[in-house]
């Protein structure tokens, strides 16, 4: 149990739409912690403004009068290159964005706590190697020592075991729950089948969508408003963005209201003309019936995956607050004949969750004394891109299968190719089809420096040992031939050092508007340039 | 409009196995099934299989693309098992295969024009594959039905007159990259230098055959006879590096490669280029505006010398602004400078600077790309 001395067990959600942050008490309960403006949730949203950044609701209402400064659902771009939208004409890593999220909720945190450093984050469970790695960066360059990372729906199903009381001397589930976790964010979308069995959680199948959320149904609506406005008003809105952003706001009110009564009216003005527009819930359940069929057909899928049926499930447990639309349980409710488990706070319980975890690993929680353990499963296959001899091209060779329980270890053997061959290149990789197309590369092993005359197929041996926390480490070796490698992984790609210790010193010094000194110098040198090619200094 | 995402990789072929002649692909197509299946089972059973193909690739670099199919074979799925919805969508399916011949405009009438207009497909294709959508709720047009044929025979004979018009589609050779990267998709290859670029440019070079070589699809920087340093700016006549439009160039820069070879972009007669600098940075590769103040290194001990160069010129309101990006494939730099006065429509093209008799040979220029930039990667200085 936390004391007033002890590290605090802090568990975030870092959330597409919106983000939370929790910690455990004195008597090892979870507790969301207010923002500075007193709301359990925090939009995560940052507004760059001219001097320094806004985070947050402020965030969000300064963005409907300057979109271009809006940074929102960042966490969609983790692990690609860079936020998908420029901001004040730079691409920034989405790394940063969420750093900035993270930012103010520790921030905020510390008015209750007092300064700490350690925390668990959230991820989805469908997120790759790369965005988990994003993650944990984005934890650093807010000052955060992520102790570890926990998929979403584990811990939501941790905050249920929590409060059915499993975690507690006398409260362990007599018998063996297995809970569909259902979670459907503002912006992601998870199903994992856990069991849980007295203190320990264990994944068995997990599948998802990382663009699959509530941003998505608010998207659809404010599409239709779009057009509504301009069939009856003659003005497209859609394609201004402010407008659009505050029809998006609009269009997320109405998602609201609707997922609460059957027929609400939409007011929205634009340039002094307003659109008054009775909106159903049918309505909006015919805008967006595709998308709650994703998510169904992801269930199906992630079932046939864990070899089971609905009537092997104890529990279907909704999470997320995009569960509270009724077609979304009506959905659920008609594909799976349960009922459905809405015992959780779907706002806060992947927050609680974490923070439960957070105990664990700190050992200050109640479940670090009744021997609370999580067994996660890995979303994607690792594997290596071999070559098939057949056909001369490439093939995945699934070294651990996605859906294994972690930590898993695997060694298969492989030939070389042809006579003489000097190196020995392993390509190991995350995701993909059967010929490795669209998987993502997550690192190289290289035995070079082979002695001369090596046969073709002599073996090579590679193995790949994944842990819970995400290391993979790969060893191969030549066992005929007395070489091998390895090659430990801790989270591949990301940010380069470099790349963090500069955006830290970024953050660090306020983000504010760059100046424009250079670009003028630089214009007025090119009014009178020369083609001198000889090389002048740096500057 | 079309998805400029989906211009470098083929993703309904890729992954749908619909070929480019029959895209926009009908919602059976889309399921990878007979059209008109009526069996609901074979629909939802490959509904299925689709999705789960794609739920493979989901976590790979084309993930956004992924998404648009995963929402279109979800409302595709749903189309086809409502028996309402299915037999209207069969209806226009039968009147869109068998169209009255006499509605197809002449073929003199295909020009240019219509093959833009055949490029903006996916509009038509989105209207027929999200019809249960409300947000296409207007019938599809019947011209939609005769446009997809005639559609159709333009592809054929745009791909047949580029063929015969100097094998351009398909002389063009891999990129540089193993696997193009993601953002560089939108920036088409222009010229992938399989002949010396003379006739598609102008040129301030007298005797390009004793200073360039081309094969392999790409140009060769060779040695200068005379002790001296030698420059040549190339211009494209038919292109132009208009506000919002993105250059690029990909190019392999050999590694004992000295300050005295150069690559880089013209625009407007100012260049911007690339070199490696054994001088003060290990042979790194370093990017100036030529005549500019400022220089930034590509900051990599080890890259091979093969990148890209890009240049991003700013809206109408910011026309004079250029972001630049120089991206290995481990590492990137990016930035923003200003070009002074740059015409609207300003014309551009290729840099190149070699050396005298001394010069290491082996760098080339590979591809010159024009087009609109999807996004780009994160900025590292």
């Amino acid at each position: 149990m936390a004391s007033e001395d002890q590290t605090p067990a802090v568990g975030i959600d870092l959330g597409t739409t919106f983000s939370a942050i929790a910690f455990l008490d004195t008597s090892g309960r979870p507790e969301t912690i207010p923002n500075a403006e007193g709301n359990v949730s925090t939009p995560s949203a940052v507004f760059f403004d001219k001097s320094s950044p806004i985070v947050g609701i402020e965030a969000i209402r300064a963005g409907e009068f300057e979109p271009d400064r809006l940074a929102y659902c960042a966490k969609r771009d983790m692990g690609e290159l860079a936020y998908s939208k420029p901001i004040r004409d730079e691409f920034l890593p989405a790394e940063v964005v969420q750093a900035l999220v993270l930012k103010k909720l520790k921030t905020d945190a510390e008015h209750k706590l007092g300064p700490f450093t350690k925390a668990v984050v959230t991820v989805p469970a469908f997120f790759n190697e790369p965005c988990r790695k994003a993650t944990q960066d984005a934890g650093r360059l807010a000052g955060l020592e992520v102790i570890d990372i926990i998929n979403e729906p584990t811990a939501a199903a941790v905050t249920y075991g929590f409060n059915k009381g499993f975690l507690t001397e006398s409260g362990e589930s007599h018998q063996l729950e297995r809970i569909l976790v259902f979670d459907l964010g503002g912006g992601t979308f998870d199903v994992t089948i856990m069991e849980i069995d007295g203190p320990n959680y264990t994944a068995i199948a997990t599948g998802g969508d990382v663009y699959l959320g509530g941003y998505d149904w608010d998207s659809r609506l404010a599409a239709y408003l779009a057009e509504k406005y301009l069939h009856e008003l003659g003005s497209d809105v859609g394609k201004n963005n402010a407008e659009m952003q505050s029809l998006l706001r609009t269009a997320n009110e109405a998602k609201h209201a609707l997922s609460v009564r059957d027929e609400m009216m939409v007011f929205y003005q634009h340039d002094g003309k307003q659109l008054r527009l009775s909106l159903s819930r049918e309505k909006f359940e015919e805008l967006t019936d595709d998308l709650v069929d994703r998510t169904i057909l992801t269930v199906r899928m992630v079932l046939a995956e864990a070899n089971m049926k609905w009537s092997d499930l104890t529990r279907v447990l909704l999470v997320g607050g995009s569960t509270r639309m009724p077609m979304i349980e009506k959905a659920l409710q008609g594909e799976s004949g349960m009922q459905l488990d809405r015992s959780v706070s779907p706002d806060e319980a992947v927050a609680h969750g974490a923070a439960l975890y957070a105990g664990l690993l700190l050992g200050t929680s109640p479940a670090a004394r009744y021997g609370m353990s999580v067994i996660n499963v890995n979303s994607h296959d690792l594997g290596v891109l071999a070559i098939e001899r057949s056909t001369k091209r490439h093939r995945k060779q699934v070294m651990i299968p996605r859906n294994s329980g972690l930590p898993a270890t695997q060694t298969v053997r492989f030939k070389t190719h042809s006579d003489n061959q000097s190196s020995v290149r392993v390509d190991i990789i995350e995701g993909g089809d059967d010929s490795g197309q669209n998987a993502i590369k997550i690192g190289k092993l290289v035995i070079t420096d082979l002695p001369p005359n090596l046969p073709k197929d002599t073996p090579v041996d590679v193995e790949f040992h994944y842990e819970q926390n995400g290391r993979l480490i790969v060893k191969a070796k030549l066992p005929t031939a007395d070489r091998n490698a390895s090659l430990e992984l801790d989270r591949a790609a990301g940010l380069t050092e470099e790349a963090m210790a500069e955006w830290q010193q970024r953050i660090d010094q306020g983000l504010a508007d760059p100046e424009n000194v250079d670009l003028k110098e630089l214009e007025r040198i090119l009014d009178n340039e020369d083609d001198d090619l000889g090389l002048a200094p740096d500057k | 409009m079309p998805d400029a995402r989906f211009k470098t990789i083929d993703p309904y072929h890729l992954w749908l196995g619909v070929p480019p002649e029959l895209q926009p692909p009908t919602l059976y197509r889309l399921l990878g099934v007979e059209p008109f299946e009526s069996n609901a089972d074979v629909i939802d059973t490959a509904a299925n299989r689709q999705i789960a193909y794609l739920h493979q690739i989901a976590a790979g670099p084309h993930r956004k693309e992924v998404q648009k199919l995963l929402n279109e074979i979800a409302a595709a799925r749903r189309y086809l098992l409502n028996s309402k919805t299915k037999a209207a969508y069969d209806a226009k399916l039968e009147q869109e295969t068998h169209p009255v011949l006499d509605d197809l405009p002449g073929l003199d009438a295909i020009d240019l024009a219509e093959i833009s207009a055949f490029e903006s497909s996916a509009e038509t294709e989105a209207s027929l594959l999200m019809a249960s959508s409300p947000f296409a709720q207007q019938p599809v047009p019947h011209w939609s039905h005769k446009l997809l044929d005639q559609k159709l025979i333009i592809r054929v004979l745009s791909i047949l007159a580029l063929f015969l018009l100097g094998n351009i589609a398909l002389c063009v050779l891999p990129p540089i990259f193993s696997s193009q990267p993601d953002w560089m998709s939108g920036i088409a290859v222009l010229d992938s230098f399989s002949t010396l670029p003379s006739d598609d440019y102008t040129t301030d070079v007298e005797d390009p055959d004793r200073v360039f070589e081309c094969r392999e699809g790409k140009l060769w920087l060779l040695q200068n006879e005379s002790n001296a340093a030698r420059q040549a700016k190339w211009t494209w006549n038919e292109n132009k590096f208009t506000p919002g439009k993105t250059i690029g160039l990909d190019f392999y820069l050999c590694d004992d490669a000295d300050h005295s070879q150069a690559v880089g972009l013209n625009v407007d007669n100012k260049v911007v280029r690339v070199f490696r600098d054994t001088q003060r940075n290990n042979g790194r590769l370093v990017v100036e505006v030529v005549g500019g103040p400022k220089r930034w290194t590509l900051d990599h001990k080890t890259n091979s010398g093969t990148a890209t160069l890009t240049l991003t010129r700013g809206s109408e309101s910011q026309k004079d602004a250029i972001t630049w990006w120089l991206y290995d494939e481990k590492n990137r730099v990016g930035g923003t400078f200003k070009l002074g006065n740059l015409r609207n429509d300003a014309p551009f093209g290729i840099y190149t600077s070699i050396g005298g008799p001394q010069t290491t040979l082996g760098s080339w220029l590979d591809n010159l790309r024009h087009g609109e930039l999807k996004r780009v990667p994160l900025i590292k200085n």
